[in-house]
């Protein structure tokens, strides 16, 4: 068998050429575009990744916003709690204060009344005796009699 | 002229009515007078006389209610 030199320069020649071709029409693009592709894979994993983050510390803020809310509404809570006792505590008081008076006028009033009644009564009872004893006296009195008592009461009227 | 009223159980007869006179004139210090004379069952007895916004009450009736009210 005859070793063609020739024939295997052309063949490494051809092989160069393909080779070379291959190499800047095919594998330069495609090396170019997984070298693209991969950058913009770790650009959307980096974004991921920040955003995320950004998520993670927006949960954080929420939940901070949400725990200082429940803070100040419990605080609310307790604030009213404390104002309803005082209120009820005042106005406990005064509806007291105001029975109290209330009871103390009834009193005052009772006393006035049966002041008055009692007052009433010995009216009526002193006007019933002089009518009585009037009546009595009246009957008594002659003229001579009469005529006496005048006398005497303008004695009286006149020391007087 | 000062009105005086005598308000008495029986009529005044004139002795009487110039005692009442003359108390009249001490205690207003005039002469210059009216008599009124009013006759009055209720006062049971004694005289009673107003005067210029002064009142002398020596009725019985006066001196029961003095009594009452005592």
């Amino acid at each position: 068998m005859e070793i063609q030199v020739g024939a295997i320069l052309l063949q490494m020649i051809n092989f160069g050429v393909v080779f070379g071709a291959v190499t800047v029409l095919l594998i330069k693009p495609v090396r170019r575009i997984l070298d693209e592709r991969s950058r913009k894979v770790e650009e959307g994993i980096k974004a991921s990744e920040s955003s995320m983050a950004k998520e993670a510390n927006l949960d954080k803020k929420a939940k901070d916003i949400e725990l200082k809310a429940l803070e100040k509404a419990k605080t609310i809570l307790d604030e009213a709690r404390e104002d309803a006792k005082e209120r009820q505590a005042t106005l406990l008081k005064e509806a007291k204060k105001q029975a109290e008076a209330i009871k103390a006028k009834a009193q005052a009033d009772a006393v006035k009344e049966k002041q008055a009644i009692l007052s009433d009564l010995q009216s009526q009872f002193e006007s019933a005796v002089v009518a009585v004893a009037g009546k009595v006296i009246g009957e008594e009195l002659t003229s001579t009699k009469h005529q006496s008592l005048i006398k005497e009461g303008l004695k009286e009227i006149e020391t007087a | 002229m000062t009105l005086v009223t005598v308000i008495t159980a029986i009529s005044l007869n004139d002795k009487l009515r110039e005692q009442v006179k003359k108390v009249a004139q001490q205690k207003l210090g005039h002469q210059d007078f009216e008599l009124r004379e009013e006759l009055d069952p209720s006062v049971i007895g004694g005289v009673k006389l107003s005067m210029s916004g002064l009142v002398f009450d020596a009725t019985i009736a006066n001196k029961l209610k003095q009594i009452g009210q005592g």
